[in-house]
């Protein structure tokens, strides 16, 4: 099991890429957090936020 | 008597059920005074004019089954032709981030003074039918409201079609986006389309700008405005607007049917945030330097619903204080808990005081449905660093707010400096965990927003940018994640819960969710 902990002082190093940081973020969700859903919402467009105020 | 017009341009989100509060409560102040003013909503106007439109009907009907496939079907129908509309002006037209040319930095004055020299998805629009009915009013003042840097654009050309028209009265400019660019707006270009640039609150500069073009013609009095004078660009004193000259807001003129899902009007109480001292906030520098202004008494504030109900026919009303205080809404509660016809929401902060179960349950029988709760991330030591001194226990509150029937949303901010993947890891599987006390929720990146003094972050603005409401930064610390690894950080823990929870996020049923029972 990935620890979150480390995780958070790992990917805070500047020599991981985005690419490996996303990578890592996965791995971590589908440890985490059962396998995201399988039914049509994960196909479905998720309409665009904005940021906030 | 030829008055004062109050536009908001396009560019705004489509998403509310009725207007901006802004110009209403400018348009409340300039008639009390007793001066003919008209509001223009050229936001919801624009889609009108090509007939685009989401239905109170539809949404209902779409939030019955609360799958994101029906919600989508409705949501997409009205937002692909916006695109559409886009496409053929190089741009993207999103329904809730507005309208943005490609290649147009709009942080850029040299974009923003070029591009808007160009044909717009709004230009037909603006010239067959808003510009002149605007000036079929005859105003002798055109005010501008921005709120959102999406509408930057459109403003300009908004002012170089007014001045095409033949329009020769003043044009000012106004609203959040003015107060915080005011400074670097005050361009030689610019006061050659507009005339002044008004920060901070602009009921008292408008009413002056108005009574000196009657009488006098001279400027140099108007509070918080900024022209060129004699070829001289001036900055007069800035004043803000004191609680007592607080007018409530009219909202005739204005299109009430047309707005987009379930109708209600907006409301305010208090003005600014009465904490105002969130580490990443850059709302409270709007109302001056103590972040807030002052509010109206409740009596007031339930007279205005009483006169909006009475001329719209709308009972429902969403608070914009951006933190609506405990003994405002004990207040309100003695009041409107007589009065069964109101249905209101309101932003709050996580404090102790909400706790209060006989509170809460007063304040739902007073028609409270939902409630906004900034809760960035979940409990830690890390979220000290936010600096919103709020101590309430978010579980607790949460259960409390469902048991008096009062639905919650709930804001997270993921990657504040000094913050990462543990912190919104763990807040992510506490909104699971308590997933049937959230209605609705929200993850934003982190972002740096001007006006706000963040630590452990080297801002690395671009110079030609001068128009960006927040700065490009860097870490500076080997605590603090990278801009692009806080998106992602964001991103991938938003899809996941949007692939447990669709109705979370999705517009369709923010449209429905706090005027009806699930």
């Amino acid at each position: 099991m990935i620890n979150p902990t480390q995780q958070n002082n790992q990917n805070n190093k500047s020599d991981m890429s985005d690419s490996e940081f996303k990578i890592m973020l996965d791995a971590m969700i589908n440890q985490k957090f059962e396998k995201r859903s399988k039914d049509c919402t994960e196909q479905e467009r998720k309409p665009k936020a904005d940021k906030g105020v | 008597m030829p008055g004062i017009a109050l536009i908001l341009p396009p560019g705004w989100t489509l998403h509310p059920g009725g207007p901006h509060i802004a110009l209403p409560l400018l348009k409340g102040f300039l008639q009390h005074h007793n001066i003919e003013t008209k509001i223009h909503d050229l936001n919801i106007g624009s889609t009108q004019y090509h007939r685009i439109s989401i239905s109170e009907d539809s949404v209902v009907t779409a939030c019955k089954d609360f799958t994101a496939k029906a919600m989508n079907s409705v949501y997409f129908e009205a937002e692909d032709k916006l695109q559409k509309l886009a496409k053929d002006f190089d741009g993207t037209w999103f329904a809730h981030e507005g309208y943005r040319r490609n290649d147009c930095n709009l942080a850029s004055p040299a974009d923003i003074e070029s591009f808007s020299r160009l044909e717009s998805p709004f230009t037909a629009y603006l010239k067959k039918k808003a510009i002149p009915e605007i000036l079929g009013q005859d105003p002798q003042v055109i005010g501008i409201s921005i709120t959102v840097p999406t509408q930057i654009l459109q403003v300009f050309e908004i002012a170089r079609l007014l001045r095409e028209a033949k329009f020769d009265g003043s044009i000012v400019l106004g609203g959040n986006i003015v107060t915080r660019l005011y400074e670097d707006m005050a361009l030689s270009w610019v006061f050659d389309i507009v005339d002044g640039l008004i920060n901070l609150q602009g009921e008292e500069a408008l009413l002056q700008i108005y009574q000196s073009l009657t009488t006098h013609g001279d400027l140099r009095a108007v509070p918080n405005l900024t022209w060129r004078c004699h070829g001289t660009i001036t900055r007069n004193q800035s004043k803000l607007l004191s609680p007592s000259k607080f007018q409530q807001p009219d909202f005739a003129d204005l299109p009430h049917q047309e707005y987009w899902g379930t109708k209600y009007l907006t409301m305010v109480a208090g003005r600014g945030c009465y904490y105002g001292k969130c580490s990443f906030c850059a709302i409270p520098f709007g109302y001056g330097k103590a972040g807030f202004i002052g509010s109206s008494p409740a009596f007031k504030v339930v007279e205005a619903m009483k006169e909006a109900y009475q001329m719209t026919g709308i009972n429902r009303f969403k608070f914009i204080d951006e933190a609506l205080h405990h003994k405002m809404m004990q207040d309100l509660a003695d009041v409107l808990e007589h009065e069964a016809s109101f249905s209101f929401e309101a932003y709050l902060r996580l404090e102790k005081t909400w706790m209060d179960k006989k509170l809460l349950h007063k304040s739902a029988k007073a028609g409270l449905k939902k409630v906004y709760l900034g809760l960035e991330l979940i409990t830690s030591d890390e979220r000290g660093l936010l600096n919103k001194a709020d101590q309430a226990d978010p579980l607790i509150m949460l259960n409390n707010l469902k048991d008096a029937g009062i639905k919650s949303h709930v804001f997270c901010m993921f990657g504040f400096p000094g913050t990462g993947v543990k912190q919104a890891f763990d807040t992510i599987e506490f909104a699971f965990k308590h997933h049937d006390l959230i209605d609705t929720l929200d993850i934003f990146p982190f972002y740096y927003a001007r006006h706000t003094q963040v630590e452990g972050v080297s801002v690395t603005d671009d110079p030609h940018h001068t128009w960006n409401v927040e700065h490009k930064y860097e870490p500076a610390s080997s605590s603090t994640l990278p801009p692009s690894k806080v998106n992602i950080l964001a991103e991938e823990l938003g899809q996941l819960a949007w692939s447990k929870h669709p109705q979370w996020f999705h517009p369709v049923y923010r449209m429905y969710s706090p005027w009806h029972v699930n």
